[in-house]
């Protein structure tokens, strides 16, 4: 049934915020772009212009992909806010997919792809996939890094994306660093990657989604 | 404020409202019939959560309202028997307040308002509370005098009428509701500090310290941190219940001098109190005496809708969708708002 209901993809988990409308695995159309703590003000606009361009209303969508972390704190919820609100309202399944996964997607093939973020606070957290057309498998989980343990832990012959590298950029021959226009995470690479889980029906209802905040809560008291 | 976030189109009166408020640490959704049955107003209190911490953490509180605000959705709809398809339109708090905790019901509202096709009113919290004496009075009509005290803000508005507001005066420090906070943790009572402060001045006596009355005679404006700071050199010298006493009638005296003048200057016979402040009892009676002495009549909502709630967030957004004013896709969150900022 979902292979010919139109859906969304999106992700505003970082600095710009991406969005694409498919029906079934063909893509209608996608935008993306933004500056930080703009995305409140331009994803709706971005999104009821996509919709208008297809031939379709917001309320016609029947499944929303959507990365939920890690990334700005803010960022984050506002994507898993979208997706979880239309889910809630239309009675709509959710495919959350993992940023760093969303990114390595990136990468299209790759026998060792590695999908870092800058976490701020001086760390970068990242992890490692195969890429085979466009759809990554985890070899190495995430986890939270100095920049210097990043650059010991990416092994020879990798390919490597993604904010990590303004923090930490690898050098020598044995590592490829990606063109910096693919650093940022597209919601057509999140789509991809959410395609398979759509076609399998293995969505999730919005009681059930979680950011992955990664870092607890700073605790400073609010002054007015 | 780009003017891009406010458009005009034809007045008109929802049935059925939906409100959300996540401005500070309540998550609070709310439905109102016709402007003026509330079917339900949920508020879900951080109060505990924050309350080790002595205050309010912003990250801890945008966490705990994406927690909640759809289950809370969710049981608004189900205890009433409504549905998504129901609503005629959708208000949101879009400032002021903490930003984050702001953009939480934000960005809900607009998803809502595009998937479900509505307008949204993009509602100013401060005025909610002044608004929130209607929901239980609604024969109350402008002009009217409001005297706004809550955790975070003071102010003295005049209702001019329904499209129009005079920000008579504001604090010029800490808010009303922050003082109490303040003396409270200096007297380690614990926080929210309101409630314990009220309580244990019932003890004391309040003419045992004088202290000063402050910006008496001068304006509108209202400054407390000096208050704050007198009573923190009192502290060795009397106990615990005179000092509560004393602050409180302190604060009292300045609030209902400022009001009462208020209202007489600009020839008003309505007075009203809102904000979470007004919960405080010797305020609400002392406001009130004085009122019924000159002939004022007197508003001022029932706990429930005193402290941050969506009810009040609705009855605003019911008065907006009256004047045609509702928010373009582009509305944004605001940590600081002026009063009808549509207007400007
Ligand atoms: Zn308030």
């Amino acid at each position: 049934m979902e292979t010919v209901k139109p859906w969304l993809s999106l992700d505003s988990t970082g600095e710009s915020y991406s969005l694409a409308l498919w029906r079934g695995p063909q893509l209608l159309a996608e935008c993306s772009g933004g500056q930080p703590r703009q995305h409140l003000v331009q994803i709706f606009p971005a999104l009821d212009l996509l919709c208008r361009q297809s031939g379709l209303k917001p309320g016609e969508l029947r499944a929303v992909a959507v990365t939920g972390g890690p990334g700005s704190f803010t960022g984050v919820r506002t994507g898993l806010l979208l997706a979880k609100t239309l889910a809630q309202a239309d009675d709509l399944p959710v495919y959350p997919v993992d940023t760093l996964e969303a990114l390595a997607a990136n990468a299209v093939e790759g026998d060792s792809v590695v999908a870092g973020l800058d976490a701020r606070k001086g760390e970068i957290i990242w992890a490692r996939y195969r890429v085979r057309q466009g759809l990554p498998s985890l070899l190495e989980p995430a986890r939270l890094s100095s920049p210097q343990e990043f650059l010991d832990s990416i092994p020879a012959g990798s390919l490597v994306l993604g904010s990590a590298c303004q923090a930490a950029l690898p050098g020598g021959e044995e590592v490829r660093v990606l063109p910096a226009d693919l650093w940022r995470v597209r919601a057509v690479s999140v789509g991809r990657v959410a395609w398979p889980r759509l076609q399998a029906g293995a969505g999730t209802s919005w009681p059930q989604l979680r950011p992955d905040y990664v870092r607890p809560a700073d605790v400073q008291v609010h002054r007015g | 404020m780009p003017e891009s976030e406010f458009q005009r189109q034809q007045p008109f009166e929802p049935g059925l409202l939906l409100a959300l408020e996540t401005s500070c640490d309540e998550t609070s959704v709310a439905l109102l019939k016709d402007g003026r049955q509330v079917l339900c107003n949920r508020v879900a209190s951080q109060e505990e959560l924050h309350a080790r911490y002595g205050g309010v953490v912003p990250e801890i509180a945008c966490r705990r309202h994406f927690e909640v605000i759809h289950p809370l959705l969710e049981e608004a709809l189900e205890t009433t028997g409504k549905r998504f398809g129901d609503l005629d339109a959708i208000a949101v708090t879009h400032g002021p307040g903490l930003i984050g905790a702001v953009l939480v019901g934000v960005t809900v509202a607009k998803t809502l308002a595009l998937a479900l096709d509505k307008p949204l009113l993009p509602v100013n919290h401060l005025e909610g509370h002044l608004f929130s004496p209607l929901l239980e009075n609604p024969e109350l009509e402008p002009p009217w005098i409001s005297l706004l005290v809550s955790g975070g803000h003071t102010c003295l508005v005049l209702v001019e009428d329904w499209g129009s507001l005079k920000l008579l005066g504001k604090t010029r420090d800490d808010a009303a509701g922050e003082a109490f906070d303040k003396v409270a943790k200096m007297l380690q009572l614990g926080y929210p500090g309101g409630p314990r402060v009220q309580k244990l001045a019932a003890e004391g006596n309040p003419e045992a310290i004088d202290l000063p009355r402050p910006m008496r005679g001068q304006g509108y404006a209202f400054s407390f941190s000096g208050l704050k700071t007198a009573v923190h050199r009192a502290r060795e010298q009397h106990s615990p219940a005179d000092l509560c006493a004393s602050f409180q009638q302190a604060v009292i005296d300045v609030l209902v001098e400022k009001t009462l003048k208020a209202a007489e200057e600009f020839g008003v016979q309505r007075v009203s109190l809102a904000g979470g402040v007004a919960a405080n009892q010797p305020l609400r009676q002392a406001l009130e005496q004085n009122c019924r002495q000159r002939g004022l009549s007197f508003y001022v909502p029932s706990f429930e809708y005193c402290t941050d709630n969506g009810a009040m967030i609705a009855m605003a957004g019911y008065q907006m969708a009256r004047l045609g004013i509702t928010a373009t896709t582009g509305l944004d969150a605001h940590a600081s708002l002026p009063l009808l900022a549509w207007r400007t």
